[in-house]
């Protein structure tokens, strides 16, 4: 069961930090984590080191948010890569090194 | 030799090939690590010396292999990426293989330590994922993405699932799941169609895939995977590779047959100079994606054409040198019997011998060209070996080094590579260590960081030319000089031209190196260099220009064997010129050269042309036949100097097999060396080099 927190920073700065595995059950809330982030003022980070496990939901949620940041004109950071083994599931379900590279 | 030895022995062949195979891949993917065919190169070489190893009882080798190969195995589904912690350990890898091949008849217990410590270096870069022995010493374990083979065709699955897939009770990733079953996949995700945020429903599915797979199984096969799943997905399956000969598709083809591209933004692109794929994403005419789906859909066709061709030409064996060696040695006594034979014959009036005997010399004609071609080998070959020499050598020295290499498929008989393989190794460290500057020194001198060294190779007449250039300090003929003063090489006041002074490098025991160092040794290489191509028939040449660079020519002829040979009679003997240098024979009268004209100069067709009398230059006596009206002069060219032989009579052409002047007469100057005539008699094979240069001189 994937979680998710966030912390703000003085400088404007947001950080929304997510553990655990992110399959269909959690897409809804992680959709609401993301929005939430989206609607930060300035820099947008996001830590993916405590991800375990993560599925299509999950990428497409990744990479719209991705998307939505650059539209808005705000900084998006991934402040830590994803591990070995979710790393390699996205792999698996053909994202590439420069998907990743390309996100922030 | 056993059967056993005899397979154990075709093993140890072969994985010194794969390991030639490996390092050259290695070192392609330090340019271009995004290049899956290399990838898979790779993991080729490694999978066939893990298999065969482990087949003829290579144990050792096939259980450090095994852990290797996993390992590419990864690389080449997207799992790791290539990086240049990865590829200095493969080629540590390769080593150590190499090593244990060398030593595989002991007890190679002491070399498993610093295996284990590369193995190590591997897991570490894998992570977690990798652990020893996870598979069996086998063919591709279950789930396993099979090695490419000719069998195999080449799909590209499109599949675009409908955003109501996942409420059909279908996920993606089964699918692809299924695929990977199926064969080698490279899977490209594609999320173009995401909708903001806001209006993203996360039971909703709006990627879509392409998928590159190279299978044994049929399109039926394929398309079964989405039995289920057909009504809630847009599913296109095209086999790519139909195993004709045409090429494979060019990157625009394959975007225009997708749809991925509009023909007049490819043409507005093609207009560029740029690669195809970074005009089209720069322009906006397509996405990054496509172009990387597109490339890994080019290169996998290109590979299993590869395969194809592997297998096509697998119909060959593999012979020992030395059983090459016999055959030519054997050759060159026929064409000498052969030879003796037709001299033989033409005293005799008898035409059906004579028809014999010309039948006889077209077959030996083909027999020779025949084994001296199976002995020509490709100087890429050893041009190969260098870029992994010049990489370590960088890394020696702090240097950064750029090598270009051109003329890979010049052709060479193989005993001349083998002798001008050391001869070569031994100019690149003199390159590197005393030619090209630290990337400082070349910053402060205005150059890039990163110098350059060339080595290029094609055939110019019947040699081969091989340069080695650098970008580097060059050769200051002061310090040569001064160099070879101290020596005593040269007197203080001896005079010299430039070229003359730089070949004073090539003196025994010259070094202009204040330090001496592991890089290019004592300073005792160039002369030896010298003496090798020297004793190869070729010629060793140095262009320097100080502060930009060197340049060495190396002339070499194709063959040390057998040549074609014109023969000519000065005085009582024959002697015998390479036909190679041969441009044309004419006639002159006998009184118009009376021995008095010291100029020898010769009128030919509107142009002046220097000649030698060769009977002066061989202290012979001149023919004196009174019923001879002309005198014949063989006009040869070397290196662009053109210039007449004047003999008695010109006897014909012949095959000539070469044999050394042994090392009693090898210092004598202006033959290169002996053969038997026909008659049985002894004729020297004159150095045309040699006498070109006493013509230059003499001018």
């Amino acid at each position: 069961m994937g979680q998710h927190e966030m912390i703000t920073g003085q400088d404007g700065s947001a950080r929304l930090c997510l553990s655990g595995n992110f399959g269909r059950g959690e897409a809804l809330a992680l959709r609401e984590a993301f929005m939430a982030l989206l609607d930060q003022p300035e820099r947008l980070e996001l830590s993916l080191r405590k991800v375990e496990g993560l599925d299509i939901t999950f990428l497409q949620l990744l990479f719209s948010l991705a998307r939505g940041a650059k539209e808005s004109g705000k900084q998006f950071v991934l402040v830590d890569e994803l591990p070995q083994d979710p790393l390699a599931q996205a792999m698996m379900l053909g994202v590439t090194a420069s998907d990743l590279k390309s996100l922030g | 030799m056993t059967v056993d030895d005899f397979h154990r022995q075709a093993f140890r062949e072969e994985a010194v090939d794969l390991l030639s195979e490996l390092e050259t891949s290695v070192l392609e993917l330090e340019d271009d690590p995004g290049n899956l065919e290399v990838v898979n190169r790779v993991f080729r070489a490694m999978h066939t010396i893990k298999g065969s190893g482990a087949m003829f009882g290579f144990d050792d080798i096939a259980s450090f292999t095994h852990e290797v190969e996993t390992i590419f195995d990864k690389v080449r589904g997207n799992e790791m990426p290539v990086t240049k912690e990865l590829l200095d350990l493969t080629l540590s890898a390769r080593d150590h293989i190499s090593l244990l091949l060398d030593h595989a008849n002991e007890d190679v217990t002491r070399f498993l330590p610093e295996g284990e410590k590369i193995l190590r270096g591997f897991r570490s870069l894998a992570g977690t994922s990798l652990q020893p022995d996870e598979t069996p010493l086998s063919e591709p374990a279950e789930g396993q993405a099979p090695e490419i083979s000719a069998e195999m065709m080449t799909y590209r699955v499109r599949f675009k699932p409908h955003p109501d897939f996942f409420a059909s009770g279908n996920d993606p990733a089964y699918m692809l799941d299924d695929l990977r079953q199926l064969g080698a996949c490279q899977v490209f995700a594609h999320y173009e169609t995401l909708p903001p945020l806001p209006d993203l429903d996360p039971e909703q599915c709006y990627l879509w895939w392409d998928v590159i797979l190279t299978t044994a199984s049929s399109e039926l096969a394929i398309r079964d995977v989405f039995l289920f799943a057909e009504d809630h997905a847009q599913i296109s399956v095209t086999c790519l590779d139909d195993g004709l000969d045409s090429g494979p598709k060019k990157l625009g083809e394959i975007l225009l047959e997708r749809g991925d591209v509009r023909q007049e933004d490819l043409a507005k692109a093609l207009a560029g100079q740029q690669p195809l794929g970074v005009i089209l994403t720069g322009i906006g005419a397509t996405r990054e994606k496509a172009v990387a789906s597109a490339l890994a859909e080019q290169n996998t066709v290109r590979q299993a054409r590869s395969a194809r061709e592997d297998q096509a030409t697998a119909g060959s064996i593999r012979v020992s040198s030395e059983k090459l060696d016999l055959l030519q040695d054997l050759v060159g006594e026929l064409v000498i019997v052969q030879g003796q034979m037709k001299q033989g014959i033409s005293l005799l009036d008898d035409p059906f011998l004579r028809s014999l005997s010309e039948q006889l010399e077209r077959l030996s004609d083909a027999f020779r060209d025949s084994t001296l071609g199976i002995r020509m080998m490709p100087i890429g070959s050893t041009f190969s070996k260098f870029r992994r020499l010049v990489r370590d050598l960088s890394a020696q020295t702090g240097k950064e080094v750029d090598l270009i290499t051109r003329g890979e498929d010049t052709e060479l008989d193989k005993m001349v590579l083998e002798r001008l393989g050391d001869a070569l190794v031994h100019l690149l460290r003199n390159s590197i260590d005393h030619g090209l500057e630290t990337p400082n020194e070349r910053v402060h001198a205005g150059k890039p960081s990163k110098g350059t060294l060339s080595l290029t190779a094609e055939h110019s007449g019947g040699e081969v030319l091989i340069v080695i250039s650098d970008d580097g300090r060059g050769i200051d003929p002061q310090r040569v000089r001064a160099k070879a003063v101290e020596r005593g090489l040269i007197l203080p006041d001896c005079v010299l031209t430039q070229k003359e002074t730089i070949e004073l490098i090539f003196r025994p025991g010259f070094s202009t190196a204040e330090t001496i160092s592991s890089v290019s040794g004592r300073g005792v290489g160039m002369d030896v260099v010298k003496r090798v191509i020297d004793s190869m028939r070729g010629s060793i040449e140095v262009e320097s220009e100080f502060g930009k660079g060197t340049r060495v020519n190396l002339r070499i002829p194709l063959t040390l064997a057998i040549i074609d040979g014109l023969t000519v009679r000065v005085g009582d003997e024959t002697y015998v010129l390479p036909l190679d240098y041969v441009e044309e024979c004419v006639e002159m009268p006998c009184d118009a050269d009376d021995g008095q004209d010291r100029n020898h100069l010769l009128h030919v067709r509107g142009n002046i042309v220097p000649y030698i009398r060769m009977n002066d230059w061989l202290h012979l006596q001149r023919d004196c036949d009174k019923k001879k009206m002309h005198d014949h002069i063989i006009i040869v060219a070397v290196d662009g100097i053109r210039f007449g032989l004047l003999v008695d009579q010109v006897v014909g052409e012949h095959q000539t097999v070469i044999k050394s002047l042994g090392p009693v007469f090898r210092e004598l100057e202006g033959f290169s060396g002996a053969t038997i005539q026909g008659d049985g008699s002894m004729s020297l094979i004159l150095d045309v080099k040699a006498l070109a240069q006493q013509i230059s001189k003499a001018k």
